[in-house]
């Protein structure tokens, strides 16, 4: 049970946003927390834990409203050191991930956060499923044939590798002969 | 294996002898007997050992493989009356088996101990001969020597205190038997010590002496006549071959098993590699003014002549040069024991010696090959205490396997009724028989069946050129027989006709190791001199080996090259390797100015020697006595005056293309960048793609990744991963982040 914090009253001077997880807005309802991160990892990286670093933990004004979970906007309350470089958001109570994909500040008032969900981090790194993988980092020593790979077109290069014999040629590289007579 | 203890004791009976080399031998055992010693009665009469009973052979620790001069031996009976060597009969053998004697001289007699010297008077000879049967009295008798000493066998040798050294025995002629000899060791007649070579150029025999030493960690080894000199009853060394030999009738012997025995005057102990058995008793007739015998060892040329008493009548003959030694050395590697040709060496050189060798065994078998220096280390006989730790079994035949160089007498031969020689000395001996043919007079040729009523020349079947090592295995030296004429040219005769090469396995690597070592990115081509090229699948080459194996008929000049990928028959081809001598009208005009062009650009002289044939330089007027000028032209040789003009490598290269008809034959695009190689070596040629300059493999790993097709749970992968698909039933979000999840995978995400 989150501490509560806003009365009703203060809740219905924000506007409601789409995507509401909580239905009835006139409810009193649990506060929402948003937990504000630096990450530096490449997007694309599934476990970004290692990369972020926490900046700040907020609650989110407008969590009873409707909230799109996919591209939620959370809105914020001011602080004058609010951490602005944060482009990173966990939500615990969405058990969700989240991109700050930017931030609109209203100082002295509230900061707005547009946010869209980090499906990498949120499902991937915790979860373990089934997959046909067509492309790897280490996976170089395969005969699939990769016509994305860099060759030159106009040049090759040959190796000759030479039996050692005398069969057809002596030590001094002239040819083995002899004659043949055939009499009767 | 340890030699059969019913014969040869047990290694505990084994005693070390004191005065002779350091090995190990049982004194009271013998492996085979005389009929006077009284060990030899014992023997009999205990029923142990029957007479005429084979030697055991378990006492072989290893097999001479047919490579060894021993295994092919040729008898010659010295025909006094025509002054004619006649081959009388001739052995070969897969393997020879064999073993090392020594003998005591029995106190009263100096002999050559196992023989007996039995003078007979009509007609009168002396005899030595070997013989298993026990000598009658009236036998004994008769002769000088009565007794025969005892034989010891050597059961076994210590492999860590044996060394051999190679002596040769030399000549100043090839064709005076009478001719003075010598012996040298191997190295200081090579370095020409003393002019020694300068004087002998000729080789007729080769041996090894054994040195040894007492003490396994010091060296200062002696030879085996420095340690027993001093003795007065002082042993000898033999070696015994244990395999019934194709001994001639003539000697009227019988069936027994024999040895050789090399003693030359210096009493030197000798294991015989090669060449002219020298005063061996047994095959050695010594017959006042009769027939005489010698056994030669492998190959030589035979020479002949004297009719004296104590004149050797037959020797075997090869000219001294780097051929000559490599043969002897491969002789001396059959026994699979550690050898040099160095006097220094073989006194204190370690057996990792860079000029020390040791013979290589092959399921046991010495087939002439041998390590040197540090590599003698990788032959099983190093970790060897002696050598009944050998696992050869003599009872237990080899098994057929590719060799070296091998006869295949299993395909048929067309070698008779004709008459084939084989001739070393380009054109040499054709060019002689036709000069010779020229002075034969026409009347003669007319009147006389001799050509079989048809012209000298056309006696002459077959004349050609083979681009092919010459065949090791040939006979003696004879006169070329046209029909019935027997001409003054002396040749060989071609004894086998097939011969099979084995190239080693060439392993094709790959370089990638992704799909670029693959077709159409990477190709293989397969280049055999006379085949062609032949391209090799890269899906089944690449990552295995590539082995060429060759059917040669020396004969023909036809090769089929078998090409294997590992052990596996991949392909065949066959290519020509020949060149027609047609002896013929020619135009000779046309044939030289051909045969120039191509002489200059490869430095040959064959120029000359043409001239000489058509008789342009030396102005003989053969084409007055016979019908149609003679001359040789090379058949394929004519189309070279179409040639374009190129590196002499070119010129070959065409040249063979020319005039062989391969089956499989498309000269690689490409080829011409490789000029420099030679054409008369097979090659391997792979063409491979190269990557951008500027390509990082680590990068592209991490940026693209690498193309593969896996399967797996998701956390089973690292690094950058592209997924085409994934089961996401069990993680709980909405239908929009499913989607959204197998974007993210297809697009490309990054796992620990």
């Amino acid at each position: 049970m989150r501490q509560e914090l806003y009365t009703e009253s203060s809740y219905n001077k924000i506007a409601p946003e789409k995507g509401a997880i909580f239905v009835n807005s006139q409810e009193r309802c649990d506060i929402m927390v948003l937990r504000l991160f630096d990450c530096k990892a490449d997007m694309r990286r599934v476990n970004k834990l290692p990369y972020m670093t926490e900046k700040h933990a907020t609650d989110i004004y407008n969590a009873q409203y409707n909230l799109d979970i996919i591209t939620p906007t959370f809105i914020v309350n001011y602080v004058a050191d609010f951490p602005l470089h944060c482009n990173y958001a966990y939500c615990p109570d969405l058990n969700r991930y989240y991109f700050i994909t930017s931030m609109t500040e209203d100082p002295g008032t509230s900061i707005t956060l547009h946010c869209e969900v980090d499906v990498r981090m949120s499902f991937l790194n915790d979860n373990d499923f089934p997959v046909v993988v067509t492309r790897n980092e280490f996976m170089d020593k395969n005969d699939n044939r990769d016509e994305s790979l860099p060759i030159r077109d106009n040049e090759n290069s040959i190796k000759v590798m030479k039996y050692a014999n005398e069969i057809f040629a002596k030590k001094d590289g002239s040819p083995q002969q002899y004659d043949i007579i055939e009499t009767i | 294996m340890i030699p059969n203890s019913k014969y040869y004791g047990t290694p505990e009976e084994w005693k070390t002898s004191i005065y002779s080399i350091d090995s190990v031998q049982n004194p009271h055992k013998v492996g085979f007997y005389a009929g006077y010693s009284d060990w030899i009665r014992d023997l009999i009469s205990s029923g142990l050992i029957q007479p005429g009973e084979p030697i055991d052979k378990s006492v072989s620790y290893c097999g001479l493989g047919i490579e060894s001069p021993l295994s092919t031996i040729r008898y010659y009976e010295f025909d006094s009356v025509n002054g004619e060597a006649v081959l009388l009969s001739q052995e070969q053998r897969e393997v020879t088996n064999f073993a090392f004697f020594e003998n005591h001289y029995p106190d009263m007699f100096v002999s050559f101990s196992g023989f007996s010297d039995v003078y007979i008077n009509n007609p009168p000879y002396t005899r030595y001969f070997w013989s298993p049967n026990e000598l009658t009295k009236e036998q004994v008798a008769a002769g000088q020597w009565g007794d025969h000493g005892k034989y010891s066998v050597f059961t076994a040798i210590n492999l860590r205190r044996f060394v051999l050294l190679i002596h040769v025995v030399v000549t100043s002629s090839n064709t005076d038997v009478n001719a003075p000899t010598d012996i040298a060791i191997l190295k200081d007649y090579i370095d020409n010590k003393n002019d020694i070579r300068t004087r002998y150029p000729y080789i007729i025999g080769a041996y090894a002496i054994p040195y040894s030493s007492f003490d396994e960690q010091l060296y200062n080894r002696s030879s085996f006549y420095e340690r027993v000199q001093n003795l007065y009853n002082y042993p000898n060394f033999f070696t015994g071959i244990l395999d019934e030999m194709n001994i001639p009738n003539e000697l009227n012997l019988g069936s027994l098993y024999c040895y050789t025995n090399w003693v030359d005057t210096n009493k030197q102990p000798l294991i015989p590699l090669w060449g002219t058995v020298y005063r061996t008793a047994v095959f050695m007739s010594r017959d006042y003014g009769d027939n005489r015998i010698a056994m030669i060892l492998g190959d030589g040329d035979i020479i002949i002549g004297g009719r004296e008493r104590d004149t050797v009548a037959i020797r075997a003959v090869s000219l001294a040069n780097d051929e000559t030694y490599e043969k002897i050395r491969r002789a001396c590697a059959c026994y699979g024991l550690i050898f040099c040709e160095d006097e220094a060496i073989a006194r204190n050189g370690s057996f990792d010696d860079e000029n020390m060798y040791m013979g290589v065994l092959e399921d046991g078998i010495g087939h002439g090959k041998y390590t040197r220096g540090k590599n003698n280390q990788s032959n099983s006989q190093w970790f060897w205490g002696d050598t009944s730790e050998s696992d050869y079994d003599p009872s237990k035949p080899p098994s057929p396997q590719y060799q070296d160089s091998t006869d295949l007498a299993s395909l048929p031969s067309m070698l008779y009724p004709n008459h084939v020689y084989i001739d070393t000395d380009a054109l040499t001996s054709l060019y002689v028989l036709i000069q010779e043919v020229g002075t034969i007079d026409p009347k003669k040729i007319d009147e006389s069946l001799l050509f079989y009523g048809q012209e000298p020349l056309a006696c002459i079947i077959g004349a050609r050129r083979i681009y092919l090592k010459p065949p090791e295995k040939s006979s003696g030296i004879h006169n070329i027989m046209l029909g019935m004429y027997e001409s003054n040219v002396k040749s060989t005769l071609l004894l086998n006709e097939w011969y099979r090469y084995e190239l080693s396995a060439k392993p094709i690597e790959r370089t990638f190791g992704n799909f670029l070592d693959f077709e159409p990115y990477t190709t293989l081509s397969l280049y055999i001199p006379y085949c062609g090229s032949i391209n090799l699948p890269t899906n089944i080459f690449m990552g295995h080996t590539c082995k060429i194996t060759i059917n040669a008929n020396v004969r023909m000049g036809i090769i089929e090259a078998l090409v294997f990928v590992d052990n596996i028959l991949f392909t065949s081809v066959i290519g020509n390797c020949f060149s027609d001598l047609t002896v013929t009208g020619f135009a000779s005009a046309t044939y030289n100015a051909t045969l120039k062009d191509l002489s200059v650009q490869r430095g040959l002289n064959a120029l000359d020697t043409v001239n000489a044939i058509a008789g342009h330089a030396t102005g003989a007027t053969i084409s007055g006595k016979l019908k149609n000028k003679p001359g040789v032209v090379g058949h394929g040789m004519m189309g070279i005056t179409s040639l374009a003009k190129g590196t002499a490598t070119d010129y070959y290269l065409r040249f063979q293309k020319d005039h062989t008809a391969p089956q499989v034959m498309q000269i690689q695009k490409g080829i011409s960048e490789i000029s420099a190689i030679s054409s008369l070596t097979p090659f391997i040629s792979i063409t491979s793609p190269l990557y951008d300059e500027n390509y990082n493999a680590e990068l592209y790993g991490k940026t693209t990744g690498f193309k593969c097709y896996e399967m797996g749970n998701l956390h089973d992968f690292h690094g950058y991963t592209e997924c085409d698909d994934a089961i996401l039933d069990n993680i709980s979000c909405t239908v929009t982040e499913k989607n959204m999840i197998l974007e993210a995978l297809r697009s490309g995400v990054i796992l620990d």
